[in-house]
């Protein structure tokens, strides 16, 4: 919960008093409701100059997203919740601060694979853990 | 003098009567004599007025009695001697008629007479002085007197019936020798019986006035005893009230001690023995500060540097003194500058024990510490679960419902660890390691009902001491909630902060209506003096629990009129408390950090991101009143957390 990477000591304290809420104002429906766990999140560049005006979590998301790199996963690096990941990484798709690439989008012609196919990775999955 | 001894058996229950207040004796008879009034004589000292008035004026009616006896004595040997006078004119006349020559023995006769009636009888008789003016002269009483008067009379009858015989028959008269021999042997008795009368009367007068002046060595001594066993019992009456004084003095509770301007006891009553087992003898030319606790001693050093400079102020200020069994009693004390006064010249200290108190107190307080620690242990445990059912929440809306019960709960542990704060036991969480500045900003966002409007921004990457850290995180979360309490729902309260000489600045400004100069004047002395826990107290939690917790750490917090309207709260960290975060060195210059928390971020961003700048601080009025449209409960703050359009 403790974001913007700040890898300093005191973080138990900021990780028990430090809530979530108040990142977003307590908003937790993002502004594109179609912002999926897998959606891919790009920042775009030459923007730095914008990136003063952000919250640390959205300047440590832009950093991160220079690389493309998936909403899960910047929830998972970055130790936010998922929600407020999605509620702020809409906030600055609207900004103009990132590019999303939807997978649906992306694979829309393409044939996608079948459902035996994905329960077989599924399975073979849960046996490696 | 006897009665005035069998009443000093009752002297002390007189002095009970009198020191009840009631105004006995003489107080009663003479209320508006001042000095027996305000002396409040015993009933005992009653009698000696009355005794001595009837002396005085007996003395005074002797007096006029002895003057007026005098003077009538004076007059009666007067017209007794007179009468011989009249017998040896008579005499006279009737020889010289007899003998041929011209006299008038008519007349001589009749004042013969007179003075023997008036002397005998009474009446008037011509004042020795003359001019026409006659004097009335009682009748003899004496029986010798009488006598020698009555005897006088019958002589003068036959001297008068022997002149007459004489002025009838003439020379020619064949008893014409004997006649005369028997006139001058008469008026020659007559001469004597007066002389025996007047000596008779001049010896009753003496005696008399002797008497009289006897009775008057009498009364004078008398009146002497008794003006001076007056004297006595008022002596002994300011004694037994400047007795009942000291006694008073000796025998209360509480302690009493002059204090000379350099800090030395200049008197101190002897009840120090009982409160600190001293002795008082032992205390005076001490310095009272080597009684008191050395965690206390600053601040009692502080009060009286401050009262002395101020001729006839009051100040009050609780600390400890030592026992002489090295004990610690707690003590309240009143001090009052005196040294205007030459009696005193020095500042009066009235102490006193309140061990007992304090102890209550502490009880209390760490009652009210027990409790306040369960409920914590409790609350960190819902939000552990609470933020493992966020952490592995997809769905927006059960999110937001988590973050409600994620809002209640942040705000209850606050209010419990200001019921920590509030006991008055200092036994905190440690947390050894510093904290991002941030974070605590944050926290401290989080902990206020109306959070979402709340604006964060320019706030350095610096770091807090931990073991401040959530001192510091409730400390702003109280001066937040002030802030957006009284100020609309519509507009945003802003905290950014700035590095100072000696420190840090956080500036917590809102929009709303200010408050008057009285209500910041009074909000500021609740800041910088925190008062004991009380009732009075818990009604106005919020700046006291900032002033104890600002107190804890060396932080000063004031408030001050915004030029734009509403009330700037201004907390200075002391340096001390901060570190650097990473690499950057404290106090550089750096690039604002904005750390957005607000419901359109990206839109206002902008307009605080500049950092800290210096606000001008003009006085503007304001009076405390909720804004509108605020429920006050807490759905008012779920539904806050909605975003606002």
């Amino acid at each position: 919960m403790s974001g913007g990477g700040a890898d300093e000591g005191g973080q138990a304290w900021s990780r028990h008093y430090r809530r979530p809420y108040t990142i977003t104002g307590g908003r937790t429906r993002p502004a594109d409701d179609d912002l999926e766990l897998e959606t891919l999140v790009q920042t775009v560049t030459g923007i730095d100059e914008q990136l003063a005006g952000l919250g640390r979590e959205q300047r440590s998301i832009a950093a991160l997203c220079r690389e493309v790199m998936s909403v899960a996963e910047i929830s998972g690096r970055l130790d936010l919740l998922l929600g407020v990941t999605r509620v702020l990484v809409g906030d600055m798709a609207l900004q103009g601060v990132v590019v999303l690439y939807r997978p649906q989008a992306t694979v829309a012609d393409a044939a996608l694979p079948p459902v035996e196919l994905l329960e077989r990775v599924l399975h073979g999955l849960k046996n490696i853990s | 003098m006897r009665r005035s001894r069998s009443t000093e058996a009752g002297a002390t229950s007189a002095t009970q009567r009198t020191a009840a207040g009631g105004r006995s004796g003489i107080g009663r008879l003479f209320p508006r004599l001042p000095i027996l009034g305000d002396l409040r004589l015993g009933r005992r000292l009653g009698w000696v007025i009355p005794v001595l008035i009837v002396l005085v004026a007996a003395i005074i009616g002797y007096n006029a009695r002895a003057i007026a006896q005098q003077r009538g004595s004076a007059l009666v040997v007067y017209t007794a001697s007179r009468q011989r006078a009249f017998v040896e004119r008579y005499t006279t006349d009737v020889l010289l008629v007899v003998d041929g020559f011209k006299a008038d023995p008519e007349e001589s006769g009749e004042d013969v007479r007179e003075p023997v009636d008036v002397l005998l009888d009474g009446g008037s008789v011509r004042a020795p002085q003359g001019g026409g003016r006659r004097v009335e002269i009682p009748p003899a009483r004496d029986w010798r007197v009488r006598r020698k008067l009555e005897q006088d009379r019958r002589l003068i009858d036959q001297l008068i019936r022997t002149g007459d015989g004489l002025l009838d028959g003439g020379r020619a008269d064949p008893e014409y020798d004997a006649n005369v021999t028997r006139l001058r042997v008469l008026s020659a008795q007559l001469s004597s019986v007066s002389n025996d009368a007047v000596r008779e009367i001049t010896q009753q007068t003496e005696a008399s006035l002797s008497r009289l002046v006897q009775i008057e060595i009498v009364l004078g001594l008398l009146s002497a005893l008794a003006a001076l066993a007056m004297g006595l019992l008022l002596r002994r009456a300011g004694a037994e009230q400047a007795a009942q004084f000291r006694s008073l003095v000796n025998n209360s509770s509480d302690l009493i001690t002059v204090l000379a301007p350099d800090g030395t006891i200049a008197y101190q009553s002897p009840s120090v023995q009982r409160v600190l087992g001293r002795r008082a003898a032992d205390l005076v030319g001490t310095a009272l500060g080597d009684l008191v606790h050395p965690d206390d001693r600053h601040q009692v050093i502080a009060s009286l540097t401050k009262l002395v400079e101020a001729p006839g102020a009051t100040d009050n200020f609780g600390c400890r003194l030592q026992h002489e069994d090295g004990s610690w009693r707690h003590v309240e004390s009143i001090c009052t500058n005196l040294t205007d006064d030459p009696r005193v010249s020095g500042l009066v200290l009235n102490v006193r024990d309140v061990t007992e108190q304090a102890a209550l107190r502490k009880s209390i307080g760490d009652l009210l510490h027990n409790l306040a620690r369960r409920s914590q242990g409790l609350v960190d445990r819902q939000l552990e679960l609470i933020d493992e059912l966020e952490r592995n929440e997809a769905d927006p809306n059960r999110l937001d419902e988590l973050f409600r019960m994620d809002h209640l709960a942040t705000r209850m542990r606050r209010n419990v660890e200001n019921l920590i704060v509030l006991s008055g036991v200092d036994q905190r969480r440690r947390w050894s390691e510093s904290v991002p500045l941030r974070d605590v900003v944050e926290a401290a966002v989080a902990e206020v009902e109306d959070y979402s409007r709340v604006q964060v921004a320019g706030i350095h990457d610096l770091t807090l001491a931990g073991q401040a850290a959530s001192d510091v995180a409730h400390l702003l979360a109280e001066l937040v909630e002030n802030a957006t309490s009284f100020s609309s729902p519509t507009t945003m309260v802003e905290v950014s902060g700035g590095p100072t000489g000696n420190g840090y600045v956080l500036e917590i400004e809102d929009h709303g209506i200010g408050m008057s100069d009285a209500e910041l004047a009074e909000a500021n002395k609740r800041l910088a003096e925190p008062l004991a826990a009380d009732v009075a107290v818990s009604r106005m939690m919020g700046f006291h629990v900032v002033g104890r917790l600002a107190a804890r750490h060396g932080i000063r917090v004031q408030l001050r009129h915004c030029w734009f309207g509403g009330v700037a709260a201004l907390v200075l960290l002391p340096a001390v408390l901060l570190g650097s975060a990473g690499e950057r060195p404290a106090m550089a210059p750096l690039v604002p950090a904005g750390v957005m928390v607000s419901p359109e971020p990206l839109l206002v961003a902008k307009t605080t991101a500049s950092g800290w700048q210096p606000r001008a601080r003009l006085p503007l009025r304001r009076h405390a009143a909720p804004a509108p449209n605020r429920g006050g409960d807490t759905d008012t703050a779920a539904e806050a957390g909605e975003p606002v359009e």
